[in-house]
């Protein structure tokens, strides 16, 4: 009954398309409308007409044996979209034909592979679902393809490139992460820049490693590739919502101009080295906890069973144990609690310290990491799950130890870090 | 003409700008003339449909491969125009004019109200959609003995303002963009130029009427859809003058006779074969050829076989069929085109310019051809895709289009007329319930009228009436019960206009406090009706203080003062008296006491 026809008799009769068939009943009138009327104020509903169906024309796409080949792998992330309009519905595309009909400057670019392997909310993404990407990533490197973009929603898409990057060690070949801030349904969507320079970037540079494409400023024209553990989604809404913390992006696309700026090279670019999957271990419990002013010991005691714990601390790496009382009681719980406790930087930016006040000496005595942590909190929460999850017996040692460009032993100065 | 045989059939459409904020965003709705604090650059992708055809209207626009710059303030412009940031709930306010609206036309009122996105990829909407939705349907308004159906009432975005458009990019301004617009359509009822123009002025009053729209130019923008019998639907847009509107419908069926006309003499036309004549005008005298040629344009140019004398038939005044086939040309950002039906030596072109490009262009005695300035490449495409089929179009008549109106009453060729269905839902905004049970009707302006006749005169009635300070002024009488309402209209309307006049002064310092401050003194008897012009010019000057300054003296302290003058003047006579005491008390006292006063005393 969705999608006829219909003839719908209130105290008028009302001619469109029906579209939805609850509580509340939505007709698509002819001008394009959508009228919504209470069910119980409809006397019938009759179908006049079935719904149309549409014919697809699938034109078929030639390889271009000149051209490299790039694999998307779609997480349920749309990049693409189409509206049926004679019903206002929007369905996501996947197939490569439909790609290249929506976006024909990839056809240029690059062979295309393109396939859903899972439909996962940003939001709902669990360790499990790492894992899964970074296998299809695997089976498509084995394929012999020459590069891989990974779409998915942007909420937490810096957790999905910083697992990728830990997951797939000794990457051979550019694996970008490309998401879209604005609905790719309407013609404005950032999500079709993002996709054709995440390409150009790949068939045009000699990048070997995880990272990010998205839009570098509210322009529709450089792209920014960030480092994959070394960024955050700053703002809920803008096209330009990811940055670099503490670190550089690799460079700048605008595939338009044909223009690659590199800003930083800090990637792999062997391509012969040998790929292995360290996979995250789906049970394993770590929390991340935000450090706040009139804190409880019980509220660090939720934790107590996690095998690890990020505290995202105030200032260079302050817990609230210097005092009497509650703080006190904090810091006698914190001594107790036998899982892996690692500081990250609630400021965001800047690295921590953990000499410099008496407190934060206190925390090091306890076995509190985080001395000179400058990782993200994302990605400090991402890297403890994967050494627990790889090299449980090193964690402490390696959880601040550079292993993926994650950490710097150096600040660079910027002008403005914001 | 005899409009019932041409079988004219004529809509209207109304969009008019709302006071206060945006419709998604709290902006104000201030429209700017300043120097912008930013620009960005954006392209739009048209989406395809599900058949896997992209609209022909999106695919003409895309055709062209644009980019877009959006100048913005950033204290009268956020996210939401930059399209950075989801839609906030629809304003309330402005719904609630849709809905006042809806209810004065007797509309049938939708018990939800759905927001939908109408595809819209000239770039004058940032998100790529305007954002409207359908408040009401089926009203009905009288003029005259006759109905004029309503079809719709929507409540919908205003687009940005354009600034200019060149060849690879137009230029727009956010400061328009996301002011709510009400627009009303009416059925195709009209039948007349006449009937279109009073329906146009009863649909303004109407909107007026609510005292919360925008006033001046620009405002209110008015597109007339016009057929006749064997013709099309043409929709032109833009009518910024009631007066301009009968004048539009009865060109454009003028228009679309002659269009008709000019079918039945085409019989055949040829697929249009462009040459390059850029060699022909190496030593020309024309001086836009000569530049362009400097600029590394060509000159090109095509034949139209028997078309001897038809680019020249008039369609409008001053609008021949080769000014139309221009507007096909100009949509691509070209000049126009030059035709041999023109005078062609007002360009200063040569005999020997012309014969050669009939020779190269085989162009006999019998046949037309049209000229073109640009990129060659540029100008295939544009035929290929906007001249040839427009011509071709010319022997099946009058093609569904947009159009744009002008000033003088013609209009110009803008795009083809959209797919009817190009619209979905905006899912970032809920679907809303209207409660009508909270909407209190306006009083429609010409009842108004009718009422304030009763204690005022007919032209003070009409001004105060159609004025946007009628409700304030509504509460002065309510509230300032010793004054006389004529005289409260008066001070707010008249006065001022006579201060900036004769002082040649701005009024705009006059605020309703101020002259809710007046009122009360007035009302209390402490200033005198002939200190207000003072008051108002003080204000204006930025002299005011207090009203204290200007009170009207008491009984006692005025006999006082007037028995001084009277000594002091002893020999002069009664009048001259009179002016001498009047001039220095103006002001303070009532001038019908002084006189009293001075009577007793001499």
């Amino acid at each position: 009954m969705i999608g006829d026809r219909v003839k719908v008799i209130t105290d008028e009769t009302i001619e469109g398309t029906l579209i939805k068939n609850d509580d509340l009943v939505i007709v698509k009138l002819d001008s394009g409308y959508n009228l919504v009327i209470k069910k119980d104020k409809i006397k019938n509903i009759k179908s006049i007409g079935n719904k149309k169906e549409n014919k697809q024309k699938k034109e078929n796409i030639k390889k271009n044996k000149k051209l490299p080949t790039i694999s998307i792998l779609h997480t349920g992330g749309t990049i693409a979209s189409k509206v049926d309009y004679s019903t206002g519905a929007v369905s996501s595309k996947f197939e490569p034909e439909e790609l290249i009909s929506m976006f024909p400057e990839l056809h240029k670019i690059a062979n295309l592979n393109s396939r859903l392997i899972g439909n996962m909310w940003s939001q709902d993404m669990r360790f499990s679902d790492y894992n899964l990407i970074a296998k299809e990533i695997e089976k498509e490197i084995k394929k012999g393809v020459d590069g891989i973009i990974v779409t998915q929603g942007t909420d937490t898409l810096h957790y999905t490139s910083a697992a990728l990057a830990f997951i797939l060690e000794n990457i051979n070949i550019p694996v970008l992460v490309v998401g879209s801030q604005r609905s790719s349904d309407r013609g404005s969507s950032d999500a079709g820049l993002n996709l054709i320079n995440a390409a150009y970037f790949i068939a045009n540079s000699n990048f070997a490693d995880v990272g990010v494409c998205m839009h570098n400023s509210t322009n529709d024209d450089f792209c920014a590739i960030l480092p994959a553990t070394n960024i955050r989604k700053m703002h809920t809404s803008r096209r330009d919502a990811f940055k670099a913390i503490n670190s550089k992006n690799f460079a700048l696309v605008d595939f338009k101009g044909e223009k690659i700026k590199k800003l930083n090279e800090k990637y792999n670019i062997d391509k012969k080295r040998k790929l292995s999957l360290k996979l995250l271990n789906e049970k394993i419990k770590v929390g991340i906890l935000r450090q706040y002013t009139n804190m409880y010991a019980e509220d660090f005691l939720y934790f107590k069973n996690h095998e690890g714990l990020v505290i995202e601390s105030t200032g260079l790496g302050n817990l609230p144990i210097s005092g009497k009382g509650e703080s006190n009681k904090i810091f006698k719980t914190l001594e107790k609690m036998k899982n892996v406790i690692v500081l990250s930087p609630q400021t965001i930016f800047g690295r921590l310290n953990l000499n410099v006040y008496e407190n934060a000496r206190k925390e090091q005595e306890i076995g509190i990491l985080g001395h000179k942590n400058n990782m993200t909190t994302e990605t400090t929460f991402i890297k403890l799950a994967w050494l627990l999850s790889n090299h449980k017996k090193e964690t402490k040692d390696l959880i601040l130890k550079d292993l993926r460009g994650e950490l710097s032993e150096r600040t660079e100065f910027e002008e403005d870090y914001l | 003409m005899n409009y019932e045989k041409l079988g004219l059939i004529a809509g209207l459409e109304i969009h008019q700008q709302l006071e206060g904020n945006k419709l998604f965003c709290n902006c104000p709705t201030l429209i700017r003339e300043d120097k912008p604090n930013f620009e960005i650059k954006r392209y739009l992708r048209a989406s395809a449909g599900e058949t896997g055809e992209i609209d022909i209207a999106a695919k003409h626009e895309n055709k062209k491969e644009k980019y877009f710059v959006y100048q913005g303030y950033h204290d009268t412009n956020c996210l939401v125009e930059l399209d950075e940031e989801p839609p906030h709930d629809i304003n309330k306010n402005a719904l609630n004019v849709a809905i006042q609206c809806s209810l004065i036309l007797k509309a049938n009122i939708s018990e939800f109200i759905q927001v939908m996105r109408k595809t819209v990829i000239d770039g004058s909407n940032t998100s790529g959609f305007q954002r409207t939705s359908l408040v009401a349907r089926d009203g009905k308004m009288q003029i005259g003995n006759k109905i004029i159906g309503i079809d719709t009432i929507c409540i919908e975005e205003d687009s940005c303002k354009i600034i200019n458009k060149g060849e690879n990019s137009t230029n727009y301004n956010l400061d328009r963009l996301g002011i709510p617009l009400v627009e009303i359509a009416t059925k195709p009822d009209i039948r007349t130029p006449e009937e279109a123009k009073i329906s146009a002025e009863k649909l303004g009053m109407i909107l007026r009427s609510t005292n919360k729209v925008k006033r001046g130019l620009g405002t209110i923008r008015q597109d007339v859809n016009v057929s006749i019998k064997e013709g099309a639907r043409v929709e032109i847009k833009g009518a910024q003058d009631l007066k301009t509107i009968p004048l539009l419908v009865e060109n454009e069926v003028k228009r679309q006779a002659n269009l008709i006309e000019i079918k039945k003499k085409v019989k055949k036309i040829n697929d249009l074969k462009i040459s390059n004549l850029t060699k022909t005008f190496e030593n020309t005298n024309c001086k836009f050829i000569k530049k362009a040629i400097s600029n590394n344009e060509n000159i090109i140019g095509f034949k139209l076989n028997n078309f001897s004398g038809l680019l020249g038939i008039e369609l409008m005044p001053n609008h021949r069929l080769g000014t139309e086939l221009a507007g096909y040309a100009k949509v691509f950002g070209f000049g126009g085109i030059i035709h041999s039906d023109e005078k062609l030596k007002k360009y200063e072109f040569t005999e020997k310019e012309i014969s050669e490009i009939n020779k190269k262009l085989d162009v006999e005695e019998k046949d037309a051809f049209i000229l073109i300035i640009g990129n060659e490449n540029r100008i295939n495409e544009m035929v290929q895709l906007s001249l040839q089929p427009r011509i071709k179009g010319l022997l099946k008549g009058i093609p569904k289009e947009v159009r744009k109106a002008n000033v003088d009453g013609t209009s110009t060729y803008m795009r083809p007329m959209p797919g009817a269905a190009r619209m979905y839902p905006e899912t970032d905004v809920k679907i809303e319930k209207i409660n009508i049970k909270e909407i209190k009707l306006p009083e429609l302006i010409e009842n108004k009228i009718k009422r304030f006749e009763k204690i005022m005169g007919k032209d003070l009635a009409i001004l105060t009436a159609k004025s946007e300070k009628v409700s304030v002024f509504e509460k002065f009488v309510a509230k300032f019960k010793n004054v006389k309402p004529a005289f409260i209209a008066e001070t707010m309307l008249s006065t001022p206009r006579e201060i900036k006049r004769k002082f040649n002064i701005e009024i705009n310092k006059l605020t309703d406090i101020y002259f809710e401050e007046i009122f009360n003194a007035l009302n209390n008897d402490k200033i005198t009706k002939d200190s207000i012009q003072e008051i108002l010019l003080d204000i204006c000057k930025d002299k005011f203080i207090s009203i204290e300054n200007y009170k009207s003296m008491s009984d006692s302290d005025l006999e006082k003062e007037i028995k001084l003058i009277v000594n002091e003047n002893k020999d002069i006579p009664f009048n001259a008296l009179i002016g001498k005491v009047m001039s220095k008390l103006k002001g303070k006292a009532d001038g019908k006491k002084i006189v009293e006063i001075l009577k007793k005393l001499s």
